[in-house]
């Protein structure tokens, strides 16, 4: 016999408890792994959009409730592109549309031909649209790939039919399954002429960029910049809603999971306390009787984390096809997220186990023998 | 002779109706004796094994355990119980859910000795109370006199200097004491000490000296037969 052998000994003799607990937290990993992989990915996508192109930093609405309802305007970006150490500012408007129920939120891109080149654009088949072009567009080749089109295609968007003129790739994954239109052309069809979503910057060489980002957001109040991976939280009220509400629901989660663990922990003290008694007048020490209660409470949990892991990447594949999901929620699984449901499990088990493992630790072990 | 075991001046007092259990008790055994302490039920026989066996602190006096203060050993006292001292219950306090074999290994469980080295070592207590085919058998399953020759093998587990039985004898047949009587012994020839309480004539008889306990005070000290 061993240590972990009479662990899983114990576990397993309270079978049903085991089994129910394992489920309580099973159910919490499966929450926080759902949450933690649907905030991820949403904000994956939110970063790829802003992260588009050659730019230093991105620049939208302050306080925009989402980063494709920025509005800027066109003395905006002539006020960004005239801020010292600005080297070029690329306007584009962004947009989202419903194609069928399968693409519900196909990004549109409105940009000026001149401009795609610093957007990051490159053209892989065909040619880039004309400035004004009523009915011509790009599209992203994965895209492309997706509807089965090409160059030359048809491609109806609403009431309108445009022609494919060509196929680009601007080397990031949300780049390339979205459609190019002429700028004039896509703020027209939205009836927002004049009206730019991001303006993509890049500094000159030599430049201290943090300066220029601080230079536009004093200049312009209402302009917020984004370079890193946080600044994006604060050009998308969205995303500090949604990481909220991952964090609350996980915490949330973590104390119900722990309270089950708690409640079989403490059922199972008082159904031991002779045993625990047994052990210490043997010689078991307190820490031994205290890693005895803990890892029983660890062994469910991590027995509850596996399942919960599993149903977990199930739920996220249903997510994907809830209809106000699909094309803009791509799941996305890291190394991080699984190792943070675990961490939750192992939460769970310590902070519902200590109590009523210090209580058995703490046991006289005279007292604890006489326990009827 | 020096001492394996000595009282001197204990007292222990619970609260209630049981009052003073031991008044100033002074006793010693020494090395490789093998001492019973008898009396009525009350006068505090129990308690003075479990104060030897620091399951219960003393109000006031001093054990010492071959020369060192066991009251002094507060934080050492899992130690003491590990290593240096084997207590045979009166009701045998096996785990129900581990098998015979189990109920002695989970005792040298975080020790020395290996997984098989445990193994071992609970097969050859096993062997010596002759429950080798009960190895797998739960406690429940087992009758009494099996279940007190396990709780022998288990207090035995760890080779400690001291023995402390509580009625080690009480419900077995002559055979089954006779057999746990030579353990006991066996511990004294090989340089350990037992004290054991019991009023069994088969146990008196075979002890090194008889320590007779009345209402909490050590009244008479007499040689075995």
């Amino acid at each position: 016999m061993t240590f972990l052998g009479l662990i899983a000994h114990n576990v397993w003799r309270r079978k049903l408890r085991a089994a129910v607990t394992a489920i309580a937290v099973g159910i919490g990993v499966t929450a926080v792994l759902a949450l933690g992989v649907l905030t991820y990915s949403l904000r994956q996508t939110a970063v790829a959009i802003l992260r588009t192109g050659n730019a230093d930093f991105s620049v939208s609405q302050r306080g925009a409730s989402d980063v494709l309802y920025s509005a800027l305007s066109q003395d905006d970006i002539d006020g960004i592109r005239k801020t010292k150490g600005v080297e070029s500012a690329v306007g584009v408007f962004i947009t989202t549309t419903k194609l069928n129920a399968a693409h519900p939120f196909f990004i549109q891109v409105g940009i000026r031909p001149q401009d795609e080149a610093s957007y990051g654009v490159i053209v892989l088949r065909g040619r880039t649209f004309t400035a004004t072009a009523p009915h011509e567009m790009m599209l992203g080749w994965r895209a492309a790939k997706d509807f089965g089109v090409d160059v030359g295609s048809n491609f109806k968007v609403g009431d309108q039919n445009f022609r494919i003129v060509g196929v680009f790739t601007t080397n990031n994954v949300i780049g390339d399954t979205t459609a190019m239109f002429p700028l004039t052309t896509l703020q027209a069809n939205e009836r927002q002429p004049g009206i730019f979503t991001l303006a993509f910057v890049q500094v000159g060489p030599h430049v201290n960029i943090p300066t220029v980002q601080k230079a536009i957001e004093t200049a312009n109040p209402r302009l917020a910049t984004a370079r890193s991976e946080s600044d994006y939280g604060r050009v998308d009220r969205n995303l500090v809603l949604i990481t909220a509400a991952n964090i609350g629901g996980s915490i949330l989660a973590l104390f119900i999971g722990a309270t089950g663990v708690m409640n079989t922990s403490l059922l199972s003290f008082y159904e031991r306390i002779r045993e625990f008694g047994v052990l210490r007048a043997v010689g078991w020490s307190r820490l031994r009787l205290l890693s005895l209660v803990i890892g029983e409470a660890l062994l469910v949990s991590l027995i509850g984390a596996g399942a919960g892991i599993g149903v977990g990447i199930g739920a996220v594949e249903g997510l994907t096809h809830v209809p106000q999901l699909v094309g803009v929620f791509k799941p996305t699984f890291d190394a991080a997220i699984f190792g943070r449901a675990l961490g939750f499990a192992f939460g769970m088990a310590v902070l519902g186990a200590l109590y009523p493992a210090l209580r058995a630790a703490r046991l006289t072990p005279l007292v604890a023998l006489q326990h009827e | 002779m020096s001492s394996a075991l000595e009282f001197e001046q204990v007292c222990k007092t619970y609260p209630g109706d049981r009052g003073v259990v031991l008044d100033r008790v002074t006793f010693a055994v020494g090395v490789g004796e093998f001492v019973v302490l008898e009396g009525p039920s009350g006068s505090g026989k129990s308690t003075t094994l479990h104060l030897a066996g620091a399951l219960d602190r003393p109000d006031a006096g001093l054990i010492t355990v071959h020369g060192r203060a066991l009251s002094r050993h507060r934080r050492h006292l899992d130690r003491y119980r590990r290593h240096e001292v084997g207590i045979i219950f009166q009701l045998h306090n096996l785990l129900p859910h581990l098998d015979a074999q189990q109920n002695i290994e989970v005792v040298l469980l975080g020790g020395k000795l290996g997984r098989s080295q445990r193994h071992e070592r609970a097969r050859t207590l096993l062997n010596q109370v002759a429950l080798d085919a009960q190895a797998n058998v739960r406690p429940p399953e087992l009758s009494g006199g099996e279940r007190q020759r396990i709780a022998v093998a288990r207090a035995l587990a760890n080779d400690p200097k001291l023995v402390l039985a509580d009625e080690p004898t009480g419900s077995l047949d002559d055979e089954t004491a006779a057999a746990v009587i030579g353990l006991l012994r066996a511990v004294c020839d090989a340089g350990g000490s037992v004290l054991a309480v019991s009023h069994d004539p088969r146990l008196t008889s075979a002890a090194d000296r008889v320590l007779q306990l009345v209402e909490g005070r050590i009244v008479a000290d007499q040689r075995g037969a």
